[in-house]
């Protein structure tokens, strides 16, 4: 029992600690040159995740981090009332933080009978580390507190898309 | 308590809430800059940046690392990365644009999106050192987290690494119980003894009878017992010249009873995995000797123990009935430890082949267990070899010696006369003086003071003490061992069933390390 446990602890760990792919880390956000990430609730269940292209002065050009295939989506100003501007993750290494945290856990195991509460504190905290390092984000948000005038700086291209750009070849 | 199926749903929910817990961290928009008139900001904004990125008309981005102008003004370069619009790395090193290229000028200010992980591993430190302490106070009394049998103290010392005794060991249920005699490695002339005895675990200790083997003996000389309950006056005690296990020297590992012991640990895929310890003992007079051994057991008969109960689940107490009542069942369910088996011991014959000579085991893993074991006579002045064949991980071995055997010899049975209740309810020395149906009953955290009164004896002998103990003990059965039930589990467990046991080897690896370390390294030196 005590074995399966613990996996399933790793497991859940595992699973809910991943990181989101499409966010840089703040070691990489030097040279990071796509834009940043528009997060926007569409409805009670369907929330809106993508890179801001351009931003004009009524619309915005999206890129959702979950399209596969190349090319932008056009949203009007007015459909965005309000959003969360991902800037990055807030750890450099997740993986690390996971790792000691499940790690410390398992020391629990030296508590025999006590393990029964220390465990849940630990698992709590573990599971809460691994997942502030896996999914903590630093953002901003619109409109409290950056204005769409500013918004464009946040886009892969401020200055908008290049006339001679065809954005649907944009990935 | 919880059951296991409330606990585990707990269990999820706190990881729920701790996986929806917010890690949103908001910081000012002005991190970043853009400027697009470049002629003009070129040098007033990014002359105090470390490195600046450059949006171009085309939709490629360069970032600058190092930056100047030429004297003409239209142009910059310097070293840094160009990107395309797609953002893949197009040119890296010396780069140079005509400023009519450039779009867009963008700084960013990093000093408030660092990474966290400092301030996290902070954290995992200051968790760590939390279950440190948790660990060490498990160290302080293991048993107050582990859990065993009845522990007897000599007044003087009271923490469970100088437990003198553990009382009937191996009787868990009232079928199993059985008297069971403990070398006190204690001395004394004096009139009057004591004992502490303590319950300092889950289960309720059900002591049928206490009493005090005294032997009496010479001030140079030793009584040891062996495992059918004879005692031997013996005189001499020689520590063995050589001790291998798989050509690796353990000679300072079991040359004293003292603090330091051989332990191996157990193969990762087979409990069963057997391992041989070599000593070799220069000659000492006398024929007739005996091979002194100081043991216990590791951690994995008690992880044996739990994991059958708990495939026992409901049914626990119908199996045991079953056992008690049925030498067939008694005989199935103690197949798996008479595989485990006890330290059997062999001697080199003058032909030099390895002849068995007894085996040897006592349950329990706090109390060492000191007994004899009487080799074949031999010649007066012959060196002796033995070999110890034991399982891998099941045994700790403090000491190895070798004595002269002079008589086979008798106890005196001392009972107790007095019981004084530190911490239970109030019995009279008459309940645990004989073996009948009169039981003194512990309680876990219960604590009884015996007193015991020895005969006069001459000045030039003493008494060697041993713990004769009758009784077994219950343990708590946690609702959640309930809820692993898992006959069909416990049957191939019984049955030997060679990838049940292969799991359970792999759990108890899984914890072996861990356990043992915390469990036994507070006062002890390692030695693996």
């Amino acid at each position: 029992m005590k074995t399966g446990l613990y996996y399933l602890i790793i497991l859940l760990c595992g699973i809910a600690c991943k990181s989101p792919q499409y966010l840089p880390k703040p070691m990489e956000l030097k040279n990071y040159t796509k834009g940043l990430i528009l997060e926007m609730e569409v409805s009670k269940d369907s929330t809106l995740i993508a890179e801001i292209i351009e931003v004009g002065p009524e619309h915005m050009m999206l890129l959702p981090v979950n399209q596969t295939s190349p090319g932008v989506i056009h949203i009007e100003r007015n459909k965005i009332p309000k959003a969360d501007i991902i800037i990055s993750l807030t750890s450099d290494d997740p993986g690390k933080i996971s790792k000691w945290s499940g790690l410390v856990s398992i020391l629990s195991i030296g508590h025999g009978y006590i393990a029964i509460f220390s465990l849940p504190i630990n698992i709590a905290a573990a599971v809460s580390l691994s997942q502030d390092a896996a999914k903590g984000t630093y953002r901003t948000n619109y409109p409290e507190n950056v204005p769409w005038e500013q918004l464009h700086k946040f886009a892969r291209f401020p200055q908008g898309i290049p006339k001679t750009l065809d954005p649907m070849v944009i990935r | 308590m919880l059951t296991n199926h409330l606990y585990l749903r707990l269990l999820v929910v706190i990881i729920m809430i701790a996986i929806a817990s917010s890690c949103k961290y908001y910081v000012d928009h002005n991190f970043r800059q853009s400027y697009s008139e470049i002629n003009k900001e070129i040098y007033n904004e990014i002359s105090s940046s470390s490195f600046f990125k450059v949006h171009f008309k085309n939709g490629d981005v360069g970032v600058m690392n190092s930056w100047d102008l030429k004297p003409s003004g239209d142009t910059l370069f310097g070293k840094g990365s160009l990107y395309n619009y797609n953002r893949s790395l197009i040119k890296e090193g010396e780069l140079s644009f005509d400023l009519e290229e450039i779009a867009i000028i963008e700084t960013n200010e990093l000093a408030n999106l660092q990474s966290k992980d400092k301030n996290r591993m902070t954290a995992i430190t200051i968790l760590a050192a939390a279950n440190l302490i948790g660990d060490a106070i498990c160290l302080t009394n293991p048993k107050a987290c582990f859990g065993s049998c009845p522990t007897f103290y000599l007044e003087e010392n009271d923490n469970l690494h100088s437990t003198r005794a553990e009382g009937f060991s191996s009787s868990i249920a009232p079928v199993l119980e059985r008297k069971d005699i403990d070398a006190l490695q204690y001395v004394t002339r004096s009139r009057e003894f004591h004992l502490r005895m303590k319950n300092e675990a889950l289960e309720t200790h059900v002591i049928n009878e206490v009493f005090i083997e005294a032997v009496l003996k010479n001030v140079d000389e030793k009584v040891y017992a062996d495992r059918y309950n004879n005692y031997y006056r013996c005189k001499g005690h020689l520590p063995p010249a050589m001790a291998k296990v798989a050509n690796r020297d353990i000679l300072d590992k079991v040359k004293a009873i003292d603090e330091k012991e051989y332990f191996s640990v157990t193969d990762s895929l087979d409990l069963f995995t057997r391992e041989e310890i070599y000593l070799n003992f220069d000659s000492m007079p006398g024929q007739e000797k005996g091979l002194v051994l100081n043991f216990r057991q590791s951690l994995l008969t008690t992880f044996l123990l739990y994991s059958g109960i708990s495939y026992m689940g409901d049914e626990f107490g119908q199996i045991f009935a079953n056992i008690e009542n049925n030498d067939k069942s008694r005989k199935y369910f103690s197949l798996p430890y008479d595989k485990l088996g006890g330290i059997k011991v062999y001697i080199k014959n003058p032909d030099k082949k390895w002849v068995f000579v007894e085996e040897i085991k006592e349950t329990g893993p706090i109390a060492k267990n000191l007994n004899i074991i009487r080799l074949p006579s031999s010649e007066n002045g012959q060196a002796t070899e033995i070999k110890l064949e034991l399982t891998k991980g099941l045994w700790r071995v403090d000491h190895v010696g070798l004595t002269t055997i002079i008589e086979k010899t008798e106890a005196l049975k001392v009972a107790v006369t007095d019981i004084e209740s530190i911490n239970g309810e109030t019995y009279t020395p008459d309940e645990i003086a004989h073996d009948d149906e009169a039981y003194l009953i512990s309680l876990p955290g219960n604590e009884f003071r015996l007193k015991f009164e020895l005969p006069e004896i001459p000045r030039t002998k003493e008494f060697e003490l041993f713990l004769s103990t009758k009784g077994y003990y219950l343990e708590w059965i946690r609702k959640e061992w309930l809820e692993e039930k898992d006959i069909a589990k416990l049957r191939k467990m019984m049955t030997l069933d060679k990838k049940t046991w292969r799991e359970l080897a792999i759990e108890f690896k899984s914890m072996e390390q861990e356990m043992e370390t915390v469990f036994w390294n507070s006062k002890y030196t390692p030695t693996q």
